[in-house]
């Protein structure tokens, strides 16, 4: 038990950590693409856009969920735990899960992520956001043995979090609202500073 | 966690694991928008960066 344990956390660690690497790769990617084509100072024009894009998500995820997601029709790859083996397959899947747009999106809130961090303009707030995110994904990893009453819980807890799949969209949805609240305080103040 | 999930293979969860689920799924989120709500009052980056967690915690694990 104590060596499944051992590998358990080694294997998450490593997934998790690999899932950093690519999210703040992919953030700080967005953050210099902002700054490489825009002006340093991010105003209330931009601000609004990223409003505009929020509102957007928000009534896609609450209204309008029929509506298709740009996105990559991907999964990640299973088999590379055949292939690569135990150890390797969860670094794998964190490198490929961590990139976020590669494989398939659930919740739109990821592309309001990703316009964010380039109307900001800002690599290290865009990796900070995209970590954020990633983090956010693995948490549910960390704490899955926290939620089984026995270790061979696992088909239940998925079917659980099946049954339990609309507190997902409705945390998203109060995300999405948190987001076009603050940046509507922003655009009115026509400031990202004024804390 | 997705990956995994297959119709073929679900078992029917007890009421116990159920209620853990949905609490995760209510308290985890919810804790990230009080510390981001309070956050935002000093850094309004602060917020979104506990929105992006909420975000990512919504997708879940797998794809």
């Amino acid at each position: 038990v104590a060596g499944a344990r051992t590998k358990w956390i080694r294997s998450v660690v490593g997934y998790t950590a690999a899932g950093v690497a690519t999210s703040a790769l992919l953030g700080a990617g967005f953050g210099l693409l902002g700054a490489a084509l825009l002006p340093p100072d991010p105003g209330t024009g931009r601000i609004l856009i990223v409003l505009a894009v929020a509102a957007l998500a928000l009534a896609r995820e609450s209204i309008l969920r029929f509506v298709p997601l740009p996105q990559l029709a991907r999964q990640t790859e299973g088999l590379w735990v055949k292939r690569w083996g135990g150890t390797a397959a969860p670094i794998l899947w964190g490198l490929d899960l961590g990139l976020t747009f590669s494989t398939w999106l659930t919740f739109s809130g990821a592309w309001v992520l990703a316009v964010l961090a380039v109307l900001l303009g800002s690599p290290a707030f865009g990796a900070g956001l995209f970590v954020a995110y990633w983090l956010g994904r693995a948490l549910s990893v960390w704490i899955a043995p926290l939620l089984m009453e026995t270790a061979t819980d696992t088909p239940g807890l998925l079917a659980s979090m099946d049954s339990e799949r609309r507190f997902l969209r409705w945390a998203h949805v109060a995300g999405l609202v948190v987001v076009v609240l603050v940046l509507g305080s922003l655009g009115l103040n026509g400031s990202m500073d004024h804390g | 966690l997705e990956r995994l999930a297959s119709p073929s293979t679900w078992a029917v969860p007890s009421a116990r694991l159920q209620a853990r689920v949905r609490g995760a799924f209510i308290v985890v989120p919810g804790a990230g928008l009080v510390l981001g709500a309070f956050a935002s009052l000093s850094d309004p980056r602060l917020a979104f960066l506990a929105v992006a967690v909420i975000f990512g915690w919504s997708q879940l694990a797998g794809a």
